[in-house]
């Protein structure tokens, strides 16, 4: 049988990489009793990635690929990573409102005027607001405080 | 018959109102991402501490039976599980929620734990002693071996292939060794300062769902909220549901049974009871091709089996003091607080508390299920949202749930790279269902695992391998491969064919 070079066979080939990584570290320690569960796990993982990947080579699998919309979640990720960061200098409440205005603004469906910055504005704050009541005064969850709330 | 005898006592106006004000509180703490059972049930117990000892114990009982149940609304309708118990609900009951078909996935839900929760609840009644009896037996090898069976679940919810399911099921149990060895105590895999105290589940559970579900949504940002879906979702009647729900017997039955079983085995957790129960529904199906795709047996089996579980699960609790459950633990403390202990003086010297509470439990259920249905119709407000403001509220939502959990931000950042990961790994055909899975019954496996190496000594093999309760479970780990193996090879055969013609 002829060896395919499809796509699902190189994200197999990375699969097994990394299960290679995984049973490199869990299997190596000195401690062994510590590390004896997950070493077991890691040459089982290892074994299936293996199969994975000759499976894939012969072309054996279901094609199960969906395609990845990169540009369109780049913000996202950026805002997510971004508020996240932001956590410790404006406290929770701060950087939530600027998550919630950037990405009710920038997906928004329709053209950026005044009036939709007015709308993400008041969603942002409205839905702040409900975060606060919900985790500060009903739950009393002590979140990072900042420069403002 | 005593707990009839002590049935008036739930319903004194003070009990009444507790039960009620629990079952809600209950029902909206569930429902928010992060705030798990047990978490809701530990929240409270501070409260209880002024009531006397059946009306304290009926406020956790409510809310520990609600709780369950709630944790399927933000499950249904924005894919983030309240809590792990509802991870199998949202396989069918968000793809339903999607079809517009919300209200309808919501009272299955709250119909279906209504009669797993009643069943369980009547187990624990009549069935206390012999089944506190088989929760005896269940020592470190069979519990390993139950979570093993529970691993290899996980093959057949990979949805495509099974070895993408095993292989996804082995990073989440190799995820749960960061942090801590649970037997000898010590650090492992500790790459960054995040990773400290190991991977909390829920902050996982909040990641692995709730990010690849907002990144979906900033893709089909753009589209407008189908605004056909309303007349479908107005045209199910409570009654409608309740008919159709009554019908499909064999989810039901799969779901109370596997809830009761799994429920009673100290430490198995209800988390995998929805899972197993959807699981073996879909085996048993003559479509399962329909599963995950809004299928309302998936919701019916997964939430009958969540709420059937919590009845049995108290059961090793008040007899022997074991917990079947991490929340069951938890009610433990507030049983202590109230000066009861458990084993059989709870039924004989303090019988008038202990049965009040437990026929709290089964009036809590018909609560539960009344006003769960009260919430479901208000459900149609969330599907109405735009996809831009529902990732935006998504995202504030999953960091908040996630750090209330430990009051950590290293939780969060956690969460995100999971969460950011898994929608890529779905994107190649990995689920995350299977991952959270391994990294739930991960530290049970290895714990169970090195405690029976110990108990074993010198003969290993035969400790885990001999007992009748092994060799039963072994046989169904070597049962629940082989015939997910043969479904997928079915499915490939099929397509190729398909293909061909």
């Amino acid at each position: 049988m002829k060896i395919a070079l499809t796509r699902r066979f190189y994200v197999a080939l990375l699969v097994a990489l990394v299960s290679a990584v995984i049973f490199k570290v869990s299997f190596f320690q000195e401690e062994s009793e510590v590390y004896l569960f997950p070493s077991i796990v890691s040459i089982v993982m290892l074994v299936l990635s293996l199969v994975s990947l000759s499976r894939e080579a012969y072309d054996l699998c279901i094609d199960d690929f969906q395609p990845f919309p990169f540009v369109r979640q780049i913000p996202a990720i950026v805002m997510m990573a971004g508020g996240v960061a932001l956590v410790e200098v404006l406290g929770m409440y701060s950087s939530a409102f600027l998550v919630l205005l950037l990405a009710s603004f920038w997906y928004s469906p329709h053209r950026a005027t005044r009036h939709r910055l007015l709308q993400s504005l008041l969603f942002s704050g409205g839905f702040t607001l409900f975060i606060y009541l919900l985790f500060s005064v009903m739950l009393n969850v002590q979140v990072p405080r900042g420069v403002l709330i | 018959m005593e707990f009839i005898q002590y049935f008036s006592e739930v319903f004194t106006p003070i009990n009444l109102m507790i039960l009620i004000f629990g079952t809600i509180g209950g029902l909206l703490l569930g429902a928010t991402p992060g705030l798990s059972p047990t978490m809701a049930v530990a929240l409270l117990i501070p409260f209880t501490f002024q009531m006397e000892p059946a009306s304290s114990l009926i406020m956790l009982g409510a809310v520990y039976t609600s709780t369950v149940a709630g944790g399927a609304v933000s499950g249904i309708l924005v894919n983030i599980p309240g809590a792990p118990a509802n991870i199998a609900t949202i396989m069918d009951g968000h793809p339903m929620a999607r079809q517009g078909r919300a209200i309808e996935a919501l009272h299955y839900c709250f119909i279906s734990s209504l009669v797993g929760g009643v069943i369980g609840v009547l187990l624990l009644i009549f069935f206390t002693p012999p089944l506190a009896e088989l929760a005896l037996k269940f020592g470190p090898s069979e519990l390993f071996w139950i979570s093993i069976f529970g691993v290899t679940i996980i093959a057949s919810l990979g949805g495509g292939s099974i070895l993408k399911g095993l292989i996804a099921g082995g990073v989440g149990l190799w995820l749960s060794t960061i942090g801590y060895n649970p037997v000898l105590g010590e650090e492992r895999f500790v790459f960054s300062e995040h990773l400290a105290g190991g991977i909390h589940v829920i902050a996982a559970l909040i990641g692995l769902f709730a990010i690849p579900q907002v990144l979906s949504l900033v893709s089909s940002a753009g589209s407008p909220p189908g605004k056909g879906k309303l007349a479908e979702l107005r045209s199910h009647s409570v009654l409608k549901s309740f008919s159709y729900n009554i019908r499909r017997v064999k989810a039901l039955v799969t779901g109370t049974v596997v809830g009761s079983v799994i429920g009673i085995i100290p430490g198995a957790g209800g988390q995998i009871a929805g899972l197993v129960a959807y699981d073996q529904t879909r085996k048993m199906s003559k479509d399962p091709s329909a599963f995950g795709k809004g299928e309302p047996d998936g919701v019916i089996a997964a939430e009958s089996a969540n709420n059937a579980m919590v009845g049995p699960s108290l059961v090793p609790l008040l007899t022997l003091g074991i917990p079947g459950s991490p929340t069951a633990a938890v009610l433990l403390g507030g049983l202590l607080i109230n000066g009861l202990f458990p084993g059989p003086d709870l039924f004989t010297v303090h019988g008038a508390v202990t049965w009040t509470f437990i026929d709290s439990l089964l009036v809590g259920q018909v609560f539960m299920m009344i006003f769960g249905l009260m919430i479901a119709r208000y459900s149609v407000f969330v599907t109405r949202i735009p996809n831009h403001l529902m990732a935006a509220a998504v995202i504030v939502l999953a960091i908040f749930g996630t750090y209330s959990v430990q009051n950590s931000i290293s939780d969060v950042v956690v969460m995100l790279v999971l969460g950011i990961l898994m929608y890529y790994a779905a994107r190649i055909g990995f689920s995350a269902a299977p991952l959270v899975l391994g990294l739930i019954l991960g530290q049970l496996t290895e714990t169970n695992f090195l405690q029976g190496r110990m108990i074993a000594g010198d003969e290993v093999w035969s400790y885990f391998l001999t007992g009748p309760i092994n060799q039963i479970v072994i046989a169904l780990c070597c049962l629940s491969i082989g015939y997910s193996i043969y479904n997928e090879r079915k499915q490939i055969v099929k397509r190729r064919q398909e293909a061909r013609a």
